[in-house]
C-alpha cells in the first residue's frame, strides 16, 4: 500500500513537472514561433513564465540525472548460487541481510559467534521471511520514487521500518517466542553498535527501537500511523492539485504528439 | 520448541552452529550446542549432508569426526565486494539488513524496553 502511494506520488510530481517544463518553454517566444504550428499548445500557454518552466525543466533533470545514479549505485553483488541458501562470509563484523538474486540469506560469521542457537534462529527466519515475501521489490521501487521525487522520503522510511515488523512477525512465528526476537534485534544492535554506520535522523528513534517496542508493547502506535497517514495524504494531494491545473496542457501535449 | 522444522532449516542451523565456533566441533558438540533437543543421528546426518555438499571439512578426532565450515573462494571475492557496499553509506536500499541505523542513545533505550518487559 505505502509502495502503491510513493510511485503515484513520484510519477503525479513528474508529470506535474513535465507539464510545466513544456508550458514554460513555449512562453519563449521565438521557440512558440517555430512550434506555432501546433495551436492547442500555443493556445494553452498563457500561464506559465518562462522562469517557472526553467525552474520546472532544471527540476525534472535533476530528478532524472538522480534516478539513474540511484539505479547504478544499487547494483547489488552477485554471490555464486550454492547448494544452501544460507551464506556466511567469515567477516569478523556483525552483519545479516537478504539478498534477493538469488535468494540468500547472507549472515557475517562474527555476527553468528555473538549470538546463541536460538537467536540465530530469529536471525535467519527474519532474512527468510523479507526473501519468501519478496520484500526488496517495496524497497527497490520505493528507492526509485525517492531518488526521483527527494521529498518522499519519510514515505521510504515508513516503508522499512514496516517489511522490518512483518519479518520481526515472522520470525515470532518461526521460533515461537516473542521475547526472544525482542532480545535478538537488541542483541543484535548491541554487537553492531561500535560500526561506523551512516547517520540518517530518525523520527521517534530508530527502527530496531521501535521494532522492539512493537513486539513487546505489541499495540500499533496510533500517533505515528496518523501522523504518517497525514503527510501522505499531504503530498499526494499537493501533487494530485498541480496535476488539476496543469492536467489539460499535458492532454493537449499528448494529443499533439500522438495524433 | 518441539514445532516442525520446515526442510532445509536444520541444515540452516547447524551450519550456522559450525560457523560461531572458531574450531572443529564432534556431532555430540554441535548437538548440544543447539539445545540438545535433536537426536544425534538427526545431527549426524546433516553434517554428512554438508560434508557432501562441500559446505563443511572433516577431520578425525578420536574414533568420530569433527566438522568445520568451508569456505569457497567464491565467497571470499562476494566478502569483499559486499564489505565496500556495506560501508559506503549508500549501500543498496534492497538490502534489508537485520539492523541498519542506531544512534548510541537508542541503545540504552533499547536495554531498557528489554528489561521493562521481562520484569
Amino acid at each position: 500500500m505505502v509502495a502503491g502511494l510513493l510511485v503515484a506520488s513520484a510519477a503525479a510530481a513528474l508529470a506535474g513537472l513535465v507539464t510545466v517544463a513544456v508550458s514554460g518553454l513555449l512562453s519563449v517566444s521565438w521557440l512558440a514561433a517555430r512550434l506555432g504550428w501546433c495551436l492547442g499548445l500555443q493556445a494553452a500557454n498563457h500561464r506559465v513564465g518562462s522562469a517557472t518552466g526553467a525552474l520546472a525543466a532544471v527540476a525534472l533533470v535533476a530528478a532524472t540525472v538522480s534516478g539513474s545514479r540511484h539505479r547504478r549505485r544499487n547494483r547489488l553483488p552477485v554471490i555464486p548460487s550454492g547448494p544452501t541458501d544460507l551464506v556466511v562470509l567469515p567477516d569478523e563484523d556483525a552483519f545479516a541481510f537478504a539478498l534477493p538474486r538469488p535468494p540468500k540469506v547472507v549472515v557475517s560469521a562474527g555476527l553468528l559467534r555473538g549470538l546463541d542457537a536460538l537467536e540465530r534462529r530469529v536471525v535467519i527466519a527474519h532474512e527468510r521471511s523479507h526473501l519468501q515475501r519478496g520484500h526488496h521489490r517495496y524497497l527497490v521501487v520505493g528507492g526509485l520514487a525517492v531518488a526521483l521525487v527527494p521529498p518522499l522520503r519519510p514515505l521510504l522510511r515508513w516503508l522499512e521500518l514496516a517489511t522490518e515488523r512483518v519479518a520481526d512477525d515472522d520470525a515470532v512465528r518461526a521460533v515461537g517466542d516473542r521475547a526472544a526476537v525482542a532480545r535478538t534485534i537488541v542483541h543484535v544492535a548491541t554487537l553492531c553498535a561500535h560500526q561506523p554506520v551512516p547517520a540518517v535522523p530518525a523520527f521517534g528513534g530508530s527502527d530496531p527501537l521501535r521494532r522492539v517496542r512493537a513486539l513487546l508493547v505489541d499495540r500499533p502506535s496510533r500517533l505515528s500511523t496518523a501522523m504518517w497517514a497525514s503527510s501522505a495524504v499531504v503530498v499526494t494531494v499537493g501533487t494530485a492539485v498541480t496535476l488539476a491545473v496543469q492536467g489539460d496542457r499535458l492532454v493537449q501535449l499528448v494529443a499533439h504528439v500522438c495524433v | 520448541m518441539a514445532e516442525r522444522r520446515e526442510r532445509g532449516q536444520l541444515e540452516r542451523e547447524v551450519l550456522a552452529q559450525l560457523w560461531s565456533v572458531n574450531d572443529a566441533q564432534t556431532p555430540a558438540e554441535v548437538r548440544e550446542a543447539l539445545g540438545g533437543e535433536l537426536a544425534y543421528s538427526t545431527v549426524l546426518t546433516i553434517l554428512v549432508r554438508l560434508h557432501h555438499k562441500a559446505l563443511a571439512e572433516r577431520e578425525k578426532r578420536g574414533r568420530a569426526f569433527a566438522y568445520r565450515p568451508a569456505v569457497a573462494e567464491a565467497e571470499l571475492t562476494a566478502t569483499t565486494m559486499l564489505r565496500s557496499l556495506l560501508h559506503s553509506g549508500d549501500h543498496g536500499a534492497a538490502l534489508s539488513r537485520f539492523v541498519g541505523v542506531l544512534p548510541p542513545s537508542d541503545l540504552e533505550a533499547l536495554r531498557r524496553a528489554l528489561r521493562r518487559a521481562r520484569r
